[in-house]
């Protein structure tokens, strides 16, 4: 009978199946029985699983993990010289799906043991309890500024929904063959459109907020965040800065793109010239325009300094860790944020910021850290925002369906700035 | 590779949580039991409810096991993924004789032996990687390089999946678009099985051409890579290539199409498929398949009943008395003839005298049939329908018999000219 035959071969199968699982599962098991013993007397290799988020709008995921590899090898290469005994297993995932990926994987038990992510990722995943708050001693503490701090935390700041390793510099990106000089001022950004030079600029209010700063709306868009009343002068600074969007939209040589991806591909292929920029979109920029790539720190205006917000990456962790891979995970993340490592991770890769507020960036070496610097210290003009305000935050949605209005056309700019307000006012 | 191997052992490393070795020890646990159960205790049950058991009980305990891990708050979701697989595969083998009811069995072989099953294999161990790992990371690893293009292992995988589907796939599309071709041109059954073959073969070229383009494989070098290979054909597999050649040249040509008639050693044989080495004939007689190198039908002599047509013209002889008129039994033997079902009324049943011999009359009766298959199976419906007709009509079909006359005076010969026949009376002596 066929039916016969299937079933013996599906029986000679799951039995081979099963005799080479148990031999596995059972030297496993008498492993695990005495893994305590064992790592405190010749030490048992230790596998770390290590996820890795990339941008949602990132279509170079090759290109991400070449350059996610680099930053990654540092610090895993300096940990395993104290820490010989533990592997890192790294696997990469889109931001948007880890919500998916770890409530399905942690059920399993198939779970990372440590995720390195964005930190509005990591709110979200320490929010929905898929992660594990990292144990925060008064010494660590210590090593990070309070602004960092709240940023990482989720209601209080002793309670860290993960540990910050990283800034994402915002910066000004421009291809210096056809742009010799980046425009310092706002004024001067728009008077390089009007001469005919091409200028991208974000739809979304993160990636656009920059420029808020700069026409003196900055206090006002974080006053509105943190759900507090305006004054007539605050108001009618964030009306200055919707009229300077429409007045950019109305030049010609200006584009507003709805992500940052699509800047990128636009700077990249010869289509703009200037574009606002991530530090670490910088290898993928250098590999098509070479020694064309001219970074800056963004614009300046009339009002202020310019206020970008500088994204913060950081290091959460895992809940389906065993008790090895707990300890291994935690010392990881600790190590990452030393002081000798992260200085280390920022001279060498000229793309992050360090987080340590006691290491301080050489800035005189390269252009490009001292443009990071500079973002450093215009990003402080943000931090409320930045704090208040995350990628996942519906508000940003809404704010970025305001602005869209408002560069099209469609909506005026005194209309848009109380719209936008009562926006931000509101509770997520 | 050795990024692979590192990947895969890092794998491992999920074993060094209690979590995940609970689930995995009772899912083997589970195996295991329902071994021994059915072993011991399930012989003696009736046949259908061992087969439904040996699906299902692994299946059953360990869904139980699942459900144990529920209650008692632990993690569950690898146990309910590997429950699922070994479901999926239950239900392969439960379709098994549905399969059966729509296909012919060769279809079904074919869908399950070279679709289903692998599919599901595949899928089944996409899956799994994308529980301990992403299937990105995996198809980045890199494994080689290939005419100055890094290959990694999700390209090789994509090229040979492609390969495969395309190879196996295109039976069904290029079937049905040979069918349609052949309602709109009208062409024959045997120009529709070459349009189908050539279709296949075209859609397996340019799926493998576009494998290639796909990995980025550069097509100068491909090129390039195709003449040295051509030297190399010239020496090391000239037979199979020259097999390969003859095969589609015998299609162009239409000679040797799956459904024409050769005749093979004096037998008729129908043309089943022409492979890439071999045609594959088969012999109704003995219901044989020949297995003949394609290259052998351009160096040898071949006969063929389907050239032109499909008609064949088929023969049988029959002695008849030598009393009876030849016009009449040759008006039978045509008429009888247009009785026997499968002879062709056009053209006409012919019949013939064809000599006189010692005993009787040998007349022949030339038939046409549709099918030069049928040939034996006419001939011997015609014999018998040519019995009965001479039964019916008195017509004697003699057996061999000698008249001998004895050597007397002219006299007595006159009034003794009486046949005699061998045994009867006196005992004839040859002349």
């Amino acid at each position: 009978m066929p039916m016969n035959w299937r079933c013996c071969s599906i029986r000679k199968a799951e039995t081979v199946a099963a005799a080479l699982l148990l031999t596995l599962v059972s030297g496993c098991v008498a492993r695990q029985g005495t893994q305590h013993q064992e790592s405190q007397q010749r030490g048992v290799d230790t596998v770390l699983y290590l996820y890795a988020g990339v941008r949602d709008d990132s279509s170079d995921l090759e290109g991400f993990r070449r350059d996610f590899g680099q930053i990654f090898e540092t610090i895993a290469d300096e940990f395993r010289q104290i820490n010989p005994r533990v592997h890192v297993v790294v696997q990469v995932y889109r931001e948007t799906s880890l919500l998916r990926e770890l409530t399905h994987r942690n059920a399993s038990g198939l779970g990372p043991d440590l995720l390195l992510v964005s930190n509005s990722t990591a709110l979200k995943l320490a929010q929905a309890g898929l992660t594990r708050p990292p144990r925060l001693t008064s010494e660590l503490r210590q090593q990070f500024d309070a602004a960092t701090l709240r940023r990482a935390s989720l209601h209080n700041p002793t309670r860290l929904a993960s540990l910050p390793v990283a800034q994402k510099a915002q910066l000004a990106c421009f291809n210096t063959a056809r742009l010799p000089q980046a425009p310092a001022t706002l004024q001067q950004l728009l008077a390089i459109s009007a001469g005919g030079n091409t200028v991208g600029l974000a739809l979304n209010p993160t990636g656009l907020f920059w420029s808020v700063g700069a026409l003196g709306a900055a206090d006002a868009l974080q006053q509105a965040t943190a759900r507090r009343p305006l004054t007539p002068q605050q108001q009618q600074a964030v009306v200055r800065w919707t009229r300077w969007l429409q007045a950019a939209a109305t030049q010609q040589k200006v584009t507003f793109y709805p992500n940052q991806e699509l800047l990128l591909k636009a700077l990249s292929s010869g289509q703009l010239d200037w574009i606002s920029c991530r530090s670490t979109d910088l290898p993928r920029l250098r590999r098509r325009l070479g020694t064309k790539l001219g970074v800056a720190p963004l614009p300046d205006g009339p009002e202020g300094q310019a206020s970008p917000i500088n994204e913060l990456t950081a290091l959460a962790l895992g809940v389906n860790s065993s008790a090895a891979q707990r300890r291994a995970a935690d010392a990881f993340a600790h190590f990452a944020v030393n002081p000798l490592v992260q200085r280390n991770i920022t001279l060498t890769l000229k793309e992050v910021l360090p987080v340590n507020r006691y290491v301080t960036v050489p800035a005189e070496s390269s252009v490009v850290l001292q443009a990071m610097v500079r973002a450093q210290q215009q990003s402080r003009t943000a931090e409320t925002f930045a704090s208040l305000v995350h990628l996942n935050d519906p508000r940003v949605q809404r704010s970025q369906s305001l602005i869209t209005q408002l560069v099209f056309g469609e909506s005026q700019p005194e209309l848009t700035a109380q719209r936008l307000i009562q926006t931000l006012q509101r509770q997520p | 590779m050795n990024a692979a191997l590192s990947e895969l052992l890092g794998w491992l490393g999920y074993l060094q949580r209690p979590s995940v070795v609970l689930q995995l020890a009772g899912v083997i646990g589970s195996i295991v039991i329902s071994q021994v159960l059915q072993r011991r205790w399930l012989t003696g049950a009736p046949m259908w409810l061992q087969g439904q058991l040996r699906l299902w009980l692994a299946s059953l305990l360990i869904g139980l096991w699942a459900v144990l891990l529920n209650a008692t708050g632990q993690l569950h979701g690898l146990v309910l993924f590997l429950l699922g697989w070994r479901c999926g595969w239950s239900v392969l083998v439960l379709i098994h004789p549905l399969l059966g009811r729509v296909l012919d069995p060769e279809q079904r072989y074919d869908l399950e032996t070279r679709l289903l099953r692998p599919v599901f294999l595949v899928a089944g161990a996409i899956d799994l990687i994308n529980q301990l790992d992403t299937v990105n990371d995996v198809a980045a690893i890199p494994v080689g390089e290939a005419f100055g293009v890094e290959i990694s292992l999700g390209k090789v995988f994509v090229a040979l999946a492609i390969s495969y589907l395309v190879i196996v796939g295109s039976g069904l599309p290029a079937g049905l678009l040979a069918r349609g071709l052949q309602r709109l041109l009208g062409i024959s059954d045997s120009s529709r099985k070459a349009m189908e073959l050539i279709l296949r073969y075209a859609v397996a070229f340019v799926g493998i051409l576009a494998v290639a383009m796909h990995i980025g494989i550069n097509p100068t070098a491909v090129i390039a890579i195709a003449g040295g290979l051509s030297v190399g054909l010239g020496f090391g597999v000239k037979e199979i290539f020259s097999n390969f050649i003859s095969g589609l040249w015998l299609l162009f040509e239409g000679s040797v199409r799956p459904g024409e008639v050769l005749m093979i050693d004096g037998d008729p044989c129908e043309v089943r498929r022409l492979g890439l080495r071999a045609t594959v004939l088969w012999r109704d007689r003995d219901n044989a398949e020949l297995l003949i190198p394609n290259q052998c039908f351009f160096t040898q002599d071949a006969t063929t009943y389907t050239g032109s047509d499909r008609l064949r013209r088929s023969q049988v002889t029959i002695a008849a008395g030598l009393q009876h008129d030849p016009a009449s039994v040759i008006a039978l033997l045509e008429q009888t003839a247009l009785t026997v079902p499968g002879v062709l009324p056009t053209p006409p049943p012919k019949a013939l005298l064809i000599s006189y011999g010692d005993w009787a009359v040998n007349y022949a009766l030339r038939f046409w049939i549709a099918n030069p298959m049928n040939n034996i199976s006419s001939c011997s419906a015609v014999n018998q329908a040519i019995w009965t007709a001479f039964k019916a009509h008195g017509i004697e079909i003699p057996y061999p018999q000698q008249v001998a006359y004895l050597a007397r005076s002219s006299a007595a010969a006159a009034t003794d000219r009486q046949p005699r026949r061998f045994g009867d009376g006196e005992t004839d002596q040859p002349n």
